[in-house]
């Protein structure tokens, strides 16, 4: 459960744009809800994400740049 | 022939004849005009209808073609345009408060590329506020209705082209799709709709862009005709960054070729999951005339697709920061529920778009390792057939779901995905729910390989259970 109040510290200390009495009911639910998926993803190991990381090309396949373009495949009689 | 029934006709059809002079472009706009007068008190497509200016590049047009300056399929051909994306001297709303009395100086490229063409635009079309959501229900410009019944939804937010395309209005339209704007529309209309490649059609000139998911792409009635549209379309622009610099490709010559050789995948996670049953047996009963047509099926796995919701936090923040000035100084321009939820942006923790980032990468991984069993991924474009306009709730296998709430994305949830991942993807008419309303088969190719993926659509379209058929609305006029 995220507070109004802990909003409020945000918004003053990061020059946000503070939400009217009306809104603040919808902008909780919002936050919560954010709140919920960014959650989720700590269920993934994002470390493994790095940009040395390599797509391995299955075994027995080309690679997606070595591989027979479709499109030159259809000149065969294919799409 | 009679007027209404040229407009019943594809651009394919309808290009040989307006160079040969038997159809001329004015007669071609005179009769776009008369039917998007006759349609907008139904359909509300238009935000704004340019009869004048139409006509007058019609006769142009005309001009031209007599004197043998022919220009392409596109010349004097009547197409719409939706209202986020800029045409000179003309109102540009975003279907929005905020963008009431925006009147550009400059084309979007786009449109510069549609105009270069000989199109006729004949209006710029309604669609859901700022793009912001999948009903098209403006309240601000009026509800979009859906041709193929007026008490449902079109989709959106290019709803006005949807709804244009179906009623015969408009030959083409162009769309943009940041979470399956064209798609969607295009599948609960029954027609076509192809959101290109990221970075084969300049974003320039699109308003309210988050500029990394952002496409302008073609809805049309045939799938021969968004090749037509995006021959067009597909040209690099210097001014865009996001533009890549690599050529077109006919993207006609593969229409249609049959599917021997072709493997076409079916996802096991995520776009089969918590769909109508209707459309999961529409759905499936295309992929089994795919094979019947020659092509091999092959299940893929897509596995971090589970973590569809989490994907879409870099949205909220990017909605934030494109929004901030106009909710600092007007925010009574924006209805209430849109700027609670663009407000609620400004909490996003930089880690965890970063983090959002990342898994997307895992996703578009999972996607590259999928394109190299597979030629094309075929699954539903939406999860239940068009809703009520009036609906609150649709029930999906017993489950209430709410249409349309802040943060719920059912309504262009399979369709999103292609928007981060910026393969190509589009939507197929493959008939119809048990009501009479239309489905989507979506496909999703390879990054600018928009040809083979034409292809493969335009063997289906020949099987399809929605070929020839057309609008209740078109078929009464």
């Amino acid at each position: 459960m995220i507070e109004a109040s802990l909003l409020e510290q945000m918004l003053a200390a990061f020059n946000g744009i503070r939400p009217t009495d009306k809104e603040l009911k919808g902008v909780l639910s919002g936050v919560e809800l954010y709140g919920r998926r960014a959650a989720r993803l700590e269920d993934l190991d994002l470390a493994t994400v790095i940009s040395g990381r390599l797509v391995r090309a299955l075994d027995g396949n080309p690679s997606a740049i070595e591989r027979e373009s479709p499109v030159e495949k259809s000149n065969e009689g294919g799409v | 022939m009679s007027t209404p029934e040229w407009l019943q006709l594809s651009i394919q059809e309808l290009a040989p004849r307006v160079r040969s002079k038997e159809i001329s472009p004015v007669e071609l706009a005179h009769a776009a005009i008369r039917q998007a007068e006759r349609m907008q008190p139904n359909l509300n497509s238009f935000i704004t209808l340019m009869a004048d200016s139409a006509l007058r590049q019609a006769r142009i047009r005309e001009q031209a073609i007599l004197r043998g300056e022919y220009q392409g399929p596109l010349d004097g051909i009547p197409v719409g345009v939706k209202d986020n994306i800029a045409m000179a001297g003309v109102k540009c709303t975003a279907g929005s408060l905020v963008f009431r009395d925006f009147v550009p100086e400059e084309d979007a490229f786009a449109v510069q590329q549609l105009k270069a063409a000989g199109a006729v635009i004949i209006g710029k079309e309604n669609m859901h506020e700022l793009a912001a959501g999948g009903t098209s229900d403006n309240p601000h410009y009026g509800t979009v209705r859906n041709p193929w019944n007026l008490d449902h939804i079109p989709a959106g937010s290019s709803g006005g082209a949807g709804a244009n395309v179906a009623a015969c209005v408009t030959f083409a339209s162009l769309g943009t799709d940041i979470g399956g704007s064209v798609r969607t529309p295009a599948a609960y209309c029954g027609v076509v709709g192809l959101k290109p490649t990221f970075g084969r059609v300049s974003q320039r000139g699109m308003i309210a862009t988050t500029f990394h998911g952002d496409h302008i792409g073609p809805l049309t009635r045939t799938v021969a005709d968004a090749a037509l549209v995006l021959q067009v379309l597909a040209a690099y622009d210097a001014l865009d960054p996001s533009s890549v610099p690599i050529a077109a490709r006919d993207y006609s010559r593969l229409l249609p070729n049959g599917l021997e050789g072709v493997t076409v995948g079916v996802p096991t996670d995520f776009y089969f999951e918590d769909i109508d049953e209707e459309v999961e047996k529409r759905t499936r009963a295309a992929i089994s005339q795919l094979a019947e047509m020659g092509a091999e099926i092959r299940e893929v796995s897509l596995p971090t697709l589970r973590y569809a919701d989490s994907l879409q936090i870099d949205q909220l923040a990017e909605d934030f920061v494109l929004h901030e000035p106009w909710l600092r100084e007007n925010r009574e321009l924006y209805t209430p529920e849109l700027a609670e939820r663009y407000l609620s942006g400004q909490f996003v923790l930089g880690r965890d778009y970063a983090k959002c980032l990342r898994a997307q990468r895992l996703v578009k991984e999972e996607f590259a390792k999928a394109f190299q069993q597979v030629d094309v991924l075929a699954t539903p474009t939406t999860l239940m057939p068009a809703p009520r306009i009036d609906a609150t709730s649709v029930s999906i296998r017993g489950v209430e779901l709410p249409v349309s709430a802040s943060g719920n994305n059912m309504l262009y949830r399979n369709a999103f995905p292609s928007n981060f991942t910026g393969l190509p993807s589009m939507s197929v008419p493959c008939g119809f729910s048990d009501s009479g309303l239309p489905l989507g088969l979506q496909l999703i190719g390879r990054a600018f390989e928009e040809d083979f993926l034409l292809g493969v659509a335009a063997s289906y379209e020949q099987v399809s259970p929605s070929k020839g058929r057309l609008a209740p609305l078109v078929d009464a006029m």
